[in-house]
């Protein structure tokens, strides 16, 4: 997977993470992070603790002003296997739905 | 012979020993610094000689010098972070950075992939302190959340910290507790 590849894959998965259009990003970094196997959908929550596995992942931020929400995606599958927002990101969507 | 398995004179004679601190304290009018006696002190038996009817116990009396504190891992014991408190006072910036960095290497033993990512004099708190840090590098990629760190007091000559996060990671290996 390239760069540009994991970039465009976080875009197009912003709708099923609520975010919005606005936030948007031009760079990813390629890492090995460490993922929980929590068999629960991937969302922005601590996960349970559990079995971890080491995954190489694309880490993608996409920012909207000074808040950002980001993407771990899988190099090897192209999943989102992480997901995780600043605090205002948190707070901006909970007075959207306000 | 460790304070976990006292012999039943050693036991009595630590009792004593404690009882007559104890009785010390109250007659100099601190009947309340006695509880914080066990805290403070502890007596260690070096040796136990019959003499006769009688047992002779010896022990070697330690004070309390400071908290030392200690993470480990719960699944495979590995030690985390320590931090020994008396040691991160009245630092200075006396050694040369270079040394500094000597100390702070031979506390961490940087291990293959460790990569240094910041070194020098830092104010934490209001003490001067040295903080080196190595980052994570395994087949060229980043491994997010390994670090290691070591806080050195320079006018001590010591390491007084280190943290360890550090893992050999394996991408397409099954989960696994760790």
């Amino acid at each position: 997977m390239t760069e540009e590849e994991a970039i465009r894959i976080a875009l197009g998965s912003r709708p099923a993470f609520q975010v919005s259009d606005a936030f948007v990003g031009r760079k990813a970094e390629k890492r090995i992070i460490e993922v929980v196997e929590d068999r629960q959908p991937v969302r922005d929550a601590m996960p349970e603790p559990g079995p971890v596995r080491d995954v190489v992942a694309w880490v993608v931020r996409l920012w909207h002003e000074i808040v950002w929400a980001e993407f771990a995606i899988e190099d090897a599958t192209g999943k989102v296997v992480r997901f995780r927002r600043s605090r205002g990101a948190v707070l901006q969507e909970m007075e959207t739905k306000s | 012979m460790s304070n976990g398995t006292l012999s039943p004179a050693a036991r009595t004679g630590d009792e004593a020993f404690f009882a007559l601190l104890r009785r010390e304290l109250e007659q100099r009018g601190q009947p309340s610094a006695a509880q914080y006696l066990r805290k403070i002190l502890h007596a260690r038996p070096v040796s136990e000689t019959k003499v006769g009817a009688n047992t002779v116990v010896k022990y070697k009396v330690a004070q309390h010098l400071t908290d030392y504190s200690i993470r480990l891992n719960a699944a495979d014991g590995e030690t985390l972070s320590w931090y020994i408190d008396f040691l991160a006072e009245h630092g200075d910036q006396s050694m040369p950075p270079s040394a500094a960095l000597e100390t702070a290497s031979a506390t961490a033993q940087p291990p293959p992939g460790a990569q240094l990512q910041t070194s020098g004099y830092d104010s934490a708190s209001g003490r001067t302190i040295y903080r080196a840090r190595w980052k994570h590098e395994h087949d060229g990629l980043p491994v997010e959340g390994d670090f290691i760190e070591v806080l050195v007091n320079a006018r001590a000559r010591k390491a007084f910290a280190c943290t360890r996060y550090w893992h050999t990671p394996k991408p397409g290996a099954p989960p696994a507790e760790r």
